[in-house]
């Protein structure tokens, strides 16, 4: 069945495998920095232990590290890692004394000086900022001479489903987009003793596979129709040693973490006697249990043939307060396929930052070109300092073109800036009005040369009545202007990391180019008094896609909630209504995520026309009252007399202790439906997915009754001429 | 209905169609012990891959709910008890044979699908290859547009990418049933042309 897939997976391994000796310089990757023209000696990262909890619509990512000093001075440790997509850091804890500290969001200036003072003064200090798009950075001040630290960090993010596929990234491979960073910085990225990653998957849709590609060590187990765990753990043989002998050290460690208020003792990613996978000591690499230079990519698929759906989480642990809520409509299968021809024109990024990742470029476009009908035609435009066009004009997609220009494409080497507005411009020139059109961006969004305004792109875009699919390459990417823009044109985004089963990912992206849309999307909720929706502007909605909305209601009771768009230029709604509760209190995290998607919308803004001090002053506010970490605001730690003296709220401490409690109460439960709309669905048709059935109908079954009519009459005819 | 090799002059010529029963009862007892769509049954891509190539094969022989299992299993009883007679071992050979190809197929042509399951594909394999064995004994130009309009139906569904009466769990797959009846069509020519496999004892009054 699948000869030439495996074929061409193992041609495409092959070509990564080249173009990765290919590429001298490593991809920039998560790690301990350490300026490079300095003396500093460099930490080390003991253990990098990672807990997600998939549920709800939404993932929790706790990573716990132990940084080590093996030298004879007090250092600092600067972690630095790549913005995972959507998501905020929400807590930093650092253990001081041996007790667990959390931190509290400030705006950003101050939140900084706070720490430089602490750190001047000696005393122990944590500070994590948002270095844009790019990087979360985790300060820690001082790792004492011969000592381990304690740190941790928990991110919050949306997990969407899309045609049927969950999907969750951690982030280790830094995009390398930034160059200043990379001359000044050194990241040691090797954990020395041990690294473990955890992945529970808990939802009420039965999950009937889970997948992580390009990790051969990673164990998946199903605790039922819809958990699953995924765990990957190495050790070096010196730790397995070291456990065994010296274990009263540990043991103490986990007598003080397990007592820890608020966490969630019995999954604690540095208890010992947690179900460990199979250790798998590399000698190549005996000073390294792990490297931190690969995103670790999880995929779940739904059970297909789950019907269209509504899911409402909601928090108000007040009746009579406001109550967040997050809404989650899954669509049915209604979209058509679209059989006539297109113009496809391929805008390729060939900047230096695309080094690491030009191979799954390559490899991308060319399956792209494959899944072309006869009578498509495409164009291809290259970017770096300049824009020029590979193809002369627009090309018929036959297997002779489509072979011979993936192997131009494969056959380019990366190098220079990134004139992405030139690209672009290059791209949407020569569009044909007589036949649809859509540009395929593939990049990894950061603009140096040329044109770098997000306004400026946004109105070259609508120049002209064209879709922008955009291929998001790697982290650090920056995405939210890349996603502003192909919002506008009404294309859609998707990421693609190296470790993405990039087949699918394009399998996933292609569904959607070849299928209607619906267009214009707006929401209309009526019966319950709602306010604050983000995202303010949806934009489209394509196969297989889920609409996710945030906001703020009043009260409670039966409310109805219509989709309003346009499939091909057609009118269509959708409508149900179901009950918003008077009180809620399971996901108190839905409140950072609304807080975090609105300024998300802030930034949006910002970076369209500037900033204002209005608009930075509503991220700082939310950033503070939610405890998130943004562009203005950072989140600090020290010493909890110290947050006392500076008289710092601890706001951020009791939102924690009301998170964990409801962590530990869904922890202790099986997951809970979240339908709203079984009572009146708001879609008839099951969603998309890509497991199809044969069936025969009633047409075909009448169709079979008067053949077997036929039959008879004609064995009669037989017998009476024969009699 | 069925005739014992196709004879109609033939005392007590009517026989049970004991091919078509076990396997409308295999496909049933499937669907109740192993469940709708059982995941080590069903042919996708992830298990392909991991070498349960079995599913190749199987795959069409499993439903994804109870109207998708009822409309199937009906008609291969209705067609099984209709072609046993004429095709009689070689319904057998055909069905598994036209599940590999259907199979292979998909895994080529149609790489958004991930998985699949369901009679119908190769059900229009058996239409194709039981109809032109049926015309070949009766002559009957009825059958042919039966024929016809099986086309017709399935070509409308392609075009429209959509199952014109069925709703089943999993999406519906059109091109199944129009490839189903290309490979019936391939059975026939090479039958027509003697190829050895398909080859089996006949009786002189069938042609």
């Amino acid at each position: 069945m699948n000869t030439e897939t495996s074929l061409l997976n193992t041609i495409s391994k092959y070509m990564l495998m080249a173009m990765c000796l290919m590429n001298i310089q490593p991809a920039f990757s998560a790690g301990l920095l350490t300026p490079t023209q300095s003396n500093l000696p460099a930490l080390e990262i003991r253990d990098h232990e990672v807990t997600v909890t998939i549920e709800d619509g939404y993932a929790i990512t706790q990573v716990d590290q132990m940084f080590h000093n093996p030298h004879s001075q007090d250092l600092e440790a600067r972690y630095s890692f790549p913005v995972p997509e959507h998501g905020s850091v929400a807590e930093m804890t650092l253990w001081i004394d041996g007790k667990p500290v959390t931190g509290e969001v400030l705006e950003k200036k101050k939140a900084r000086q706070v720490y430089e003072e602490e750190k001047k003064a000696g005393r122990d200090a944590g500070l994590t900022e948002k270095d844009s798009y790019k990087t979360f950075e985790a300060m820690v001040s001082p790792v004492r001479a011969g000592k381990d630290t304690q740190v941790r960090l928990v991110y919050l993010q949306p997990a969407h489903i899309d045609t049927g596929i969950g999907r969750y990234v951690y982030p280790l491979e830094e995009g390398g987009v930034d160059e200043e960073k990379l001359a000044f910085w050194t990241a040691n990225d090797k954990v020395t003793n041990k690294f473990n990653f955890n992945l529970k998957i808990k939802s009420a849709y039965p999950v009937d596979a889970v997948r992580v590609p390009n990790n051969g060590n990673a164990t998946i187990k199903q605790q039922s129709a819809g958990e699953w765990n995924v765990t990957i753990g190495q050790q070096t043989s010196k730790t397995v040693a070291a456990n065994l002998t010296q274990s009263n050290a540990s043991d103490d460690a986990v007598k003080k973490s397990s007592v820890t208020p608020g966490t969630v003792s019995t999954n604690h990613p540095l208890e010992r006697g947690n179900s460990q996978p199979a250790v798998n000591f590399n000698p190549q690499q005996s000073q390294a249990a792990y490297t931190l230079d690969k995103d670790l990519v999880v995929y779940w698929r739904h059970k297909p043939g789950l019907p269209g759906s509504v899911d409402l989480v909601t928090y108000k642990p007040d009746a009579n307060e406001r109550g967040t809520f997050m809404m989650v409509v899954t669509p049915g299968e209604d979209l058509k396929p679209i059989n006539k021809g297109k113009d496809w024109v391929f805008v390729l990024d060939i900047s230096g930052s695309m080094q690491g990742k030009f191979s799954t470029l390559a490899d991308g476009v060319q399956r792209t070109l494959k899944k072309m009908r006869a009578d498509d035609r495409f164009r291809i435009v290259l970017f770096n300092n300049q824009a020029s066009d590979l193809t002369p004009g627009y090309i018929n997609a036959t297997p002779n073109m489509i072979k011979y220009y993936s192997d131009k494409v494969a056959a380019i080497q990366p190098n220079s800036g990134t004139n992405l507005y030139q690209g672009l411009a290059n791209g949407i020139k020569h569009i044909d009005a007589d036949r649809t059109s859509a540009i395929v961006l593939v990049t990894d969004g950061v603009a140096n040369v040329g044109e770098t305004h997000q306004r400026k792109f946004i109105e070259l875009i609508k120049q002209k009545d064209i879709r922008l699919f955009t291929m998001i390459m790697g982290n650090s990417s920056n995405r939210p202007m890349l996603e502003a823009m192909t919002r506008e044109s009404g294309g859609f985004a998707i990421s693609i990391s190296n470790s993405d089963d990039i087949v699918g990912q394009i399998l996933k992206a292609s569904s959607k180019v070849t299928h209607e849309a619906l267009h214009g999307v707006k929401v209309k909720i009526s019966g319950v008094k709602t306010a604050d929706i983000t995202p303010q502007k949806i934009g489209s909605l394509y196969r297989g896609q889920q609409l996710v909305l945030f906001g703020h209601y009043w009260g409670d009771g039966q409310a109805k909630v219509e989709i309003n768009g346009k499939i091909s230029g057609q009118p269509k709604s959708y409508q149900t209504s179901f009950n918003f509760p008077s009180s809620s209190n399971e996901n108190p995290e839905i409140e950072r995520l609304w807080g975090y998607a609105s300024i998300e919308d802030m930034i949006e803004e910002i970076n369209n026309f500037g900033e204002k001090a209005d608009i930075k002053q509503a991220i700082v506010d939310l950033g503070v009252e939610y405890g998130l970490v943004t562009d203005y605001t950072s989140m600090v730690v020290m010493r909890d007399e110290v947050f006392a003296t500076r008289k710092i709220e601890r706001s951020n401490k009791q939102r924690l202790a009301v998170e964990h409690a409801a962590q530990q109460q869904r922890q202790a439960r099986p997951a809970t439906p979240r339908r709203v709309d079984t009572q009146q669905p708001m879609y008839k048709s099951p969603r998309p997915s890509f497991g199809g059935g044969g069936a025969i109908d009633p047409w075909s079954l009448a169709l079979f009754g008067l053949l077997a009519a036929t039959v008879i009459v004609n064995i009669r005819r037989k017998r009476q001429h024969a009699a | 209905m069925p005739l014992k090799n196709g004879n109609p002059s033939r005392h007590g010529s009517y026989t049970l169609p004991w091919r078509t029963l076990l396997l409308s009862l295999l496909a049933t007892l499937a669907y109740f012990l192993l469940g709708p769509a059982p995941e080590a049954w069903v042919v996708s891509r992830e298990a392909v891959s991991q070498g349960e190539w079995w599913t190749l094969v199987s795959g069409h022989w499993l439903h994804s709910d109870n109207q998708h299992a009822l409309w199937n299993i009906s008609a291969l009883f209705i067609l099984g008890s209709l072609f046993e007679a004429q095709l009689r071992r070689r319904m057998f050979t055909e069905l598994i044979l036209a599940s590999l190809l259907m199979s292979i197929w998909m895994g080529i042509y149609l790489p958004e699908l991930q998985a699949y399951c369901g009679l119908s594909g190769i059900l229009n394999t058996l239409l194709v290859t039981g109809t032109i064995a049926l015309w070949q004994q009766y002559r009957s130009p009825a059958l042919l547009v039966i024929l016809a309009l099986a086309l017709l139906k399935n070509l409308v569904e392609l075009f429209s990418q959509q199952a014109i009466f069925t709703h089943t769990l999993w999406p519906s797959v059109p091109e199944a049933h129009l490839v189903g009846m290309a490979i019936g069509t391939i059975f026939v020519l090479a039958r027509s042309h003697k190829i050895r496999l398909f080859r089996i004892p006949i009786s002189a009054s069938e042609y």
